[in-house]
């Protein structure tokens, strides 16, 4: 009895590693190498100049300012681009339990780029969910932004580049 | 069925061995067998245990998950686990401790490969809870097998040297599964999935180890118990291997109500030790910013740490306190404490947030050794250790498990998305505030600390 079940053991072993070694070359097949937006984040200081930027700060005050900067290449219309921006919901919207009032904008024009200020006062104690940014729908020629949000509790900086399904982090 | 439990069963004790010197050499030859086996296989076993801790950062940020979901799947691995103590902390006091063991770490591996398949919540919490199960199969054998071949006043010292399995462990996942998946040049850049791969392949090779090379109760070999070796062989009232006798002493051993206190100070211990352990490299990386290699490096520095606390603990309390647990049980409490508030509310500066968590982890793996099982096997009899350990197990990972799923849900409450329009996608960044739970985790061993100190007066028993 114990010799049949030593040797069944056995068998039940050599099983198990076959199937690992089975599903391990699987998955080493399926690995991608090279990836655009996996490797872009490495390349990026090589084109930081020409792309713009986005900041989205939320104070503990409830109040989101939000600054973008547009690089002149991508504004294209300047009239057109003027009555875009001065519809903050044209750019980003805010999700919150009790809603948001629109305050002030200014649209800037500083050297080769539009600066866009937005502020809206979603008050103290209403909690934010979500910001929707529609910016790359609304201006197709944008292709990249670098973007900053900064929350009472954490910041973060990633690019959204029109190629990439994920935000592109620890960029160079 | 009857074969299986054949298998498992204990072997039979052999006639007694008559050469004294022989008896000796093989006590010598089996013990450091014994440590080096046990130490070596439960810290790699527990890669097994850790590996979606690693791999939950980027499983969130690929919105595979929440983080409310992420913290249900890890609390069903520590439920699994606190049942699987309990009640195997009785087998084991029945078991063939060497296939025990090892069967569990076979069926650990074989889970992590079905984790690394899995993106539904409800399947992965399935394969977690039963990963939970098997892995409970290791820390009552580890202890029924120290109780076997390490008498009480030599147990401390040789438990805090098994107890630095729990930091080799963690060292492996915090490490070497970040190094897999972290983003070059910190690391190779895998996918999430090798995160439990690679760990399952590891507790195959563990599993592999015990068998070979971990042996029975010392009375299987002809050999005495270890009280009467120790004794120079003096005459002593033979242990009872007798089914009914053992489950009536582990009965009792539910009845002793500093078994119960220690119980809750272990639970809520458990809780801090596994929010850090759990959610402290996603903390680091979220709002500290870290990247997920770094995090999980400082992460590491708390159990490297650990190494050195659990064996300093064992030596403290047997050589300078005698035995007696709470003085040393006071002293790395603090040591665990204090170093907390500095990490959570402390400057924003890495030496220090370094130096905390070691401080943090040497003190933390003290009491871990401690509450987590030394204390309880010092007040009940040697021959329940097994479910002595499993009753105080079930009460920590209890803890443990209602703390990862507590933590997910505040951490999610706290969610804010930003969510970009970009055509047929829609990257979105996701952002977490720690206040809330941070307060839970510091509030935990707070109490642990209470607790632990109202069994100022209890004395072991041998």
């Amino acid at each position: 009895m114990s010799k049949q079940v030593t040797s069944c053991n056995t068998r039940v072993l050599k099983s198990c590693i076959g199937i690992l070694f089975s599903v391990l070359a699987i998955a080493c097949s399926k690995e991608n190498s090279n990836d655009f937006c996996r490797d872009h984040r490495l390349h990026h200081a090589d084109h930081a100049g020409g792309i713009g930027s986005l900041n989205i700060e939320m104070l503990e005050s409830g109040r989101v300012l939000t600054n973008l900067v547009i690089r002149d290449s991508h504004s294209g219309s300047m009239d057109s681009l003027d009555e875009l921006l001065s519809t903050p919901s044209n750019i980003y919207t805010v999700q919150s339990d009790a809603g948001c009032n629109r305050s002030d904008v200014s649209i800037g024009r500083e050297s080769n780029t539009v600066v866009v200020r937005f502020e809206s006062d979603c008050g103290a104690d209403n909690k934010i969910g979500q910001i929707d940014v529609t910016l790359f729908d609304k201006l197709p020629t944008i292709d990249e932004i670098a973007v900053q949000v900064i929350t009472p509790a954490a910041s973060k900086r990633f690019l959204i580049n029109r190629q990439c399904e994920a935000a592109i982090f620890r960029f160079e | 069925m009857k074969s299986i439990l054949h298998f498992f069963a204990a072997g039979a004790d052999q006639p007694r061995i008559a050469d004294a010197s022989e008896i000796d050499r093989q006590f010598r030859f089996h013990r450091r067998n014994v440590i080096v086996v046990l130490t070596l296989c439960y810290g790699l076993g527990y890669v097994c245990r850790l590996a979606l801790n690693v791999v939950k950062k980027p499983m969130m940020d690929a919105g595979i998950f929440t983080p409310e979901e992420v913290g249900l799947i890890g609390s069903m691995l520590l439920y699994g686990y606190a049942f699987g103590k309990f009640s195997n902390g009785f087998l084991a006091d029945y078991s063939n401790v060497r296939r025990f063991f090892a069967a569990g770490l076979v069926m650990s591996a074989i889970l992590n490969f079905g984790m690394s398949m899995s993106t539904v919540v409800w399947l992965s919490a399935l394969l977690w809870v039963l990963n939970g199960w098997f892995q409970g199969h290791g820390a009552p054998a580890c202890v029924v097998s120290l109780a076997s071949w390490f008498g009480n006043h030599e147990r401390g010292r040789y438990y805090g040297i098994w107890s630095t399995a729990h930091s080799i462990g963690e060292g492996l996942t915090y490490l070497g599964i970040a190094f897999l998946i972290a983003l070059p040049p910190k690391g190779l850049g895998l996918s999430w999935q090798w995160g439990f791969w690679v760990p399952a392949t590891i507790c195959l090779i563990a599993a592999g180890i015990l068998y070979r090379y971990l042996t029975d109760r010392p009375q299987t070999l002809g050999l005495p118990s270890v009280a009467e070796w120790s004794d120079g062989g003096a005459a002593t009232q033979p242990v009872s291997h007798n089914a009914a006798e053992i489950w009536k002493d582990q009965l009792r051993v539910m009845a002793i109500p500093s078994i119960w206190v220690i119980a809750l100070a272990s639970s809520t211990m458990y809780i801090t030790r596994y929010a850090i352990n759990s959610w402290g490299n996603v903390y680091l990386q979220e709002i500290r910013g870290f990247d997920l290699f770094d995090a999980n490096l400082f992460i590491f520095l708390n159990t490297a740490a650990g190494i050195l606390g659990c064996v300093a603990y064992g030596y403290i309390s047997d050589k300078i306190f005698d035995a007696r647990r709470p003085p040393t049980n006071l002293i790395f409490g603090l040591m665990e404490l204090l170093p907390l508030l500095v990490i959570f509310f402390g400057p924003a500066n890495n030496v220090v947030l370094a130096v905390a968590l070691v401080v943090y982890g040497f003190g933390l793996s003290g009491i871990l050794a401690s509450l987590g099982g030394l204390f309880a096997i010092d007040i009940a009899p040697r021959k329940v250790a097994g479910a002595a350990m499993g009753f105080i197990g079930i009460f920590s990972y209890l803890g443990a498990g209602m703390q990862d799923y507590v933590s997910g849900r505040l951490i999610y409450d706290s969610e804010i998305r930003v969510v970009f329009s970009v055509g047929d996608y829609s990257p979105t960044v996701f952002f977490y505030d720690y206040s809330t739970p941070i307060l839970f985790w510091v509030g935990a061993s707070v109490l642990s600390m209470l607790l632990a100190a109202s069994l100022w007066n209890v004395k072991a028993s041998d």
